[in-house]
């Protein structure tokens, strides 16, 4: 039993050199109320990820994939509406802009009643009764006067909570946040994600914890995703990784984190990988990672597979890290 | 909202103010005797003349002559027709209406399969339907409309008789002018004949109106796709078939809400539009409007019925730009004021 469950996801893109594959042979399960964290840099394909979980895509997308389901219900049996109707009832997301993920011309009262109406509750009192209860679960202050305003009327921290208590409206299985702090305020930030955890605890609603940092995921997962370029990289218990990285990109992630006080030294350059994400339509041959992986050798040129790990989970590299070799401080 | 109304106000005043200045420095420049430009021909020496100079102001100081002349235009006297001696504020009265009617519907036309036909464009993007649409309408925005008045007219008038080749209504009916709505007179005027004459009415206004809102046409479907494509990017259109909202309601409430905001100014913009192409559709239909009464008055020489008539249509543009820019306050709400 499990809340999501992808086998082989992959999402191709047409271009004018035909189709661009952005999100390769992606599995991933989820099990009732687990927190998971999906980490990776921009363009690793983690929010078409989410998308495609949603069913978000742009009408010109290909998906392919050997297994999906929700919430015990294979996404791939449902033609288009039905499967929407039943995504939308099991699933909500959230993203990273709150000021534009509201439609500035509706009131917020106006789009939490909407989100209501379609999910049953008709009558207008009940509505408005529940959108002031939803916006007090949230830690909405003047939930009466909030309904009444609009977007741009609100602060991004206020909309995020806005956007947290529509997508909770439905009361849904699995929230996936899509990178849900990185527009705030570093202050607000911390609020944000302890209400999600909050939420995950008393209404176990599966929470996927989507961002690029893994500062962020260290204390609310319970296992985390590492993307590159289209592909899950490794997948572990967040413990395992945070404390002994096996693949030198989940490695150069975490060496990327500044730390105040401990092992960086004033003027020392944060770690980082040479390079940039490559191009997804001009990938490198064999370990997407290759050119610039600082212990990439020969063999890299033949794609590396995701394989178990005794004792940590999986991991797509031929030279996986010797564990603890973070705790040793050993070169990467 | 009172305090944009307010403003509208004032900004009104501003550029009535600017166009009468215009004009009046304009005038100036007319060549020949003031008092025959404004008065026709009278004798010089005659009492007459003698009393229309000073009328003008002419022995005054030329700040003088615009502060008369302003005065005169506010209190509504824009002089008299040479051609027909009736004051031209009484004559712009009588032909109003009909080109009103006329824009109106040619607006309407115009507004909603501009509208539509650029939703349809912009879901359907790079598809035929798409390429058709945008095609036609590069086509449409760029035909001079008099010859495409003349091809309709030789199409569904002259060759399979649906439409009549020219005015407002048939002979047969006398038609008492009441509003100088065609449509609504025919309905007040008769108490049997009523829809007869209404239906002849509107097989009168079909033409003229498709000629009129082509162009108008043409640009708002251009327009719409645009602003369409635009916002059903924008994430909020994500969250809403999140939500599980369906296409439909996507489409037509959550994106097009937002693209009528960019809009509705190029629906105001149009309005000027709209009369210039007025004076080319009246003239080819021989509809009895303020285009038709201009190109009348130009003919005959009829240079304070030039004048009046020019300003008097550029206050209608001004207000209905006035209009639009209140109507463009209250559907954007980043515009209204904090509570």
């Amino acid at each position: 039993m499990s809340l999501l469950h992808i086998e082989n996801l992959s999402v191709e893109f047409p271009t004018h050199k035909g189709y661009v594959r952005v999100l390769d042979k992606v599995s991933l399960r989820m099990k009732e109320a687990e927190v998971l964290g999906v980490v990776g840099e921009s363009g690793s394909g983690k929010s078409m990820m989410a998308l495609a979980v949603m069913g978000l895509l742009s009408p010109n997308a290909r998906l392919t994939a050997d297994y999906m389901s929700l919430n015990n219900q294979d996404l791939m049996k449902l033609s288009g509406e039905a499967r929407r109707q039943f995504v939308a009832q099991n699933a909500s997301i959230i993203f990273q802009e709150p000021q534009s993920s509201l439609n500035p011309c509706f009131t917020i009262g106006a789009q939490i009643r909407e989100t209501l109406k379609l999910h049953g509750v008709r009558q207008r009192r009940k509505q408005q009764e529940q959108a002031i209860e939803l916006l007090n679960a949230v830690g909405i202050n003047e939930p009466e006067t909030r309904l009444r305003q609009y977007p741009h009327q609100l602060s991004g921290g206020m909309n995020q909570r806005v956007m947290i208590a529509m997508a909770v409206a439905a009361r849904p299985k699995l929230l996936i946040a899509d990178e849900p702090t990185t527009a705030l305020d570093v202050t607000i930030q911390a609020q944000i994600i302890e209400l999600l955890l909050d939420l995950n605890r008393q209404h176990g609603m599966g929470l996927m914890l989507i961002t690029h940092d893994f500062a962020l995921l260290s204390e609310s997962t319970q296992r985390v995703c590492v993307m590159y370029s289209g592909q899950i990289m490794e997948n572990a218990s967040t413990r395992n990784i945070l404390e002994s990285p096996r693949h030198p990109y989940s490695r150069a992630l975490l060496e990327s984190i500044p730390h105040i006080g401990e092992r960086h030294h004033k003027g020392q350059r944060l770690y980082s990988l040479k390079g940039i994400i490559p191009a997804i339509d001009h990938l490198p041959v064999g370990c997407r990672l290759g050119p610039r992986c600082p212990r990439a050798s020969k063999e890299c040129v033949k794609t590396p597979r995701l394989e178990t790990i005794e004792n940590h989970g999986l991991v797509r590299c031929h030279f996986p890290l010797a564990k603890d070799s973070l705790a040793k401080g050993s070169e990467l | 909202m009172i305090l944009i109304i307010v403003r509208q106000l004032i900004i009104l005043l501003l550029s009535f103010l600017g166009i009468t200045s215009v004009f009046f420095i304009l005038t100036q420049f007319l060549p020949g005797d003031p008092v025959a430009v404004n008065f026709g021909n009278i004798a010089k020496g005659s009492a007459e003349y003698q009393q229309a100079y000073l009328a003008l102001g002419l022995d005054q100081s030329l700040l003088q002559q615009y502060f008369i002349y302003l005065s005169r235009i506010f209190s509504g006297d824009f002089g008299y027709s040479v051609v027909t001696s009736r004051p031209v504020i009484d004559e712009f009265m009588t032909f109003f209406p009909a080109t009103f009617e006329l824009a109106l519907f040619a607006s309407i036309i115009a507004i909603v399969f501009g509208v539509a036909l650029g939703v349809l464009a912009a879901i359907k993007r790079n598809t035929w339907i798409d390429n058709l649409v945008m095609s036609a309408s590069l086509v449409g925005y760029s035909m001079p409309i008099f010859w495409w008045g003349m091809l309709l007219i030789i199409f569904f008038s002259l060759d399979l008789n649906w439409t009549p080749v020219a005015g407002r209504i048939s002979y047969v009916f006398d038609i008492e002018p009441r509003t100088g709505l065609m449509l609504v007179d025919t309905l007040l005027a008769y108490s049997k004949y009523e829809f007869i004459a209404f239906f002849d009415a509107l097989k009168h206004l079909i033409l003229p109106s498709i000629v009129l809102a082509t162009v108008p046409l043409a640009a708002i479907a251009r327009m719409t796709r645009s602003s369409m494509i635009e916002v059903l990017s924008a994430d909020y259109i994500l969250t809403a078939r999140a939500k599980g909202v369906s296409d439909w309601k996507i489409i037509w409430v959550h994106g097009l809400r937002n693209a009528m905001i960019s809009l509705v100014t190029i629906i105001g913009l149009q309005s000027s539009v709209l009369l210039t192409g007025a004076i080319l559709t009246e003239t080819i239909f021989a509809w009895p409007g303020v285009g038709k009464w201009m190109v009348e008055a130009i003919y005959r020489r009829d240079f304070p019925t030039i004048q009046g008539g020019v300003i008097l249509i550029a206050f209608f543009v001004v207000l209905i730009n006035a209009a639009v820019d209140v109507t463009y306050n209250i559907i954007n709400p980043r515009l209204r004021r904090r509570k």
